[in-house]
């Protein structure tokens, strides 16, 4: 992406990102010869030499992690959306984030394959209305949650609301008026 | 509102991502899927970074922490400094200095074949230049990239500025203003 091009669109729309959308945006970075490595800062050293000492073992079960929570996770979001958490959402959200990634530690067996069939599926680029598997991670993800997560999600909700309300409190106090 | 952006994945599928400020979730997902075989090996902290940094740019006005969100976490980092860099060229010219800048493992060649996610670079890089836009520094940039990673960095045209001495000798580029 060269300086004039840049300079074109500072001046149509003042946003150079607007830039990272399109059929030309896509075909660059589809052509691009860039193997990755992005690194900059002297502080990012120890990950880049982390990254180099990985075995490809540890670095197939990182990638089938992602490939698993870049569908459960955005299922989670869209799914509590709708259970009118308001001001406590993000809150509860990242609480909601943190039990189900410790429940992705303790599959048994049939749910580690249901999630490999379900990335499976993902892969095959399917309209969504044909994604049988996915349309059922709600479920999934509702079964999975135990009494206590559930507690926990709630407690955290009234907690995170509480200090909303209180803080409102705090910020329209009026002093006595004399009279 | 949060712009959205595109990319593209090694399934050929676009998918859509945003840069939005960093919060506690992407360094739990750094936590949780960037390094977690550190963690179960009880290996000593590797020096990691972005705790601290999340707090820097929670705390001081003149750091700012953003991530790179793909569906729902975070595929890219980056975090720089706004007010006390300045340009190595004569003029001295304010600047944004990224002091970091990543991407998630899965996505660089020799990591996994191919590369998840293309794009993550670019897309920070580029952002950083609107910041300095909006910052009235006209799109200068500076970096120093690690061993290895300035062919990535020559590939964008970032004009090169040789080893620093001051920086372990990690070779130093900058962009200078965006003429119009």
């Amino acid at each position: 992406m060269d300086e004039q091009k840049l300079a074109e669109q500072l001046a149509k729309t003042g946003n150079l990102m607007d830039l990272c959308s399109g059929e030309e945006w896509l075909n660059e970075i589809e052509t691009a010869e860039d193997d990755g490595w992005i690194e900059a800062g002297v502080m990012m050293k120890p990950y880049v030499e982390y990254l180099k000492s990985r075995t490809p073992e540890q670095i197939k079960v990182q990638f089938r992690q992602m490939r698993i929570q870049s569908i459960l996770l955005p299922e989670l979001h869209n799914w509590m959306q709708s259970w009118g958490l308001g001001i406590s959402f993000e809150a509860v959200h990242l609480e909601a984030r943190r039990v189900l990634r410790r429940h992705l530690k303790q599959l048994t067996p049939e749910q580690e394959a249901w999630l490999d069939a379900l990335v499976a599926e993902d892969d095959q680029n399917l309209p969504t209305e044909e994604r049988t598997l996915r349309a059922q991670v709600v479920a999934m993800l509702s079964n999975l949650f135990t009494g206590d997560d559930w507690q926990t999600l709630a407690d955290i909700a009234a907690q995170d609301m509480a200090k909303g309300v209180l803080q409102v409190a705090q910020v329209n106090t009026i002093p006595p008026v004399a009279v | 509102m949060v712009q959205s952006l595109q990319l593209v994945t090694s399934r050929g599928q676009v998918v859509t991502g945003q840069i939005v400020p960093m919060e506690q979730r992407h360094f739990e997902d750094v936590e949780e899927l960037w390094r977690p075989i550190l963690i179960e090996a009880n290996q000593p902290d590797a020096g990691w970074i972005w705790d601290y940094k999340l707090r820097q740019s929670q705390q001081q006005e003149r750091y700012e922490a953003y991530s790179l969100d793909v569906d729902g976490f975070s595929q890219g980092l980056i975090f720089i400094e706004t007010h006390w860099h300045r340009s190595q060229l004569p003029e001295r010219s304010p600047l944004v200095y990224v002091e970091a800048i990543s991407s998630a493992p899965w996505n660089r060649v020799d990591i996994e074949q191919p590369p998840w996610l293309k794009g993550i670079g670019r897309l920070l890089l580029l952002f950083s230049r609107q910041r300095s836009v909006e910052l009235g520094y006209r799109g200068r940039v500076g970096l120093h990239s690690l061993p290895n990673v300035e062919g990535f960095y020559h590939s964008l045209g970032m004009p090169d500025y040789g080893p620093d001495p001051e920086r372990d000798g990690l070779v130093y580029f900058e962009y200078g203003a965006i003429q119009s």
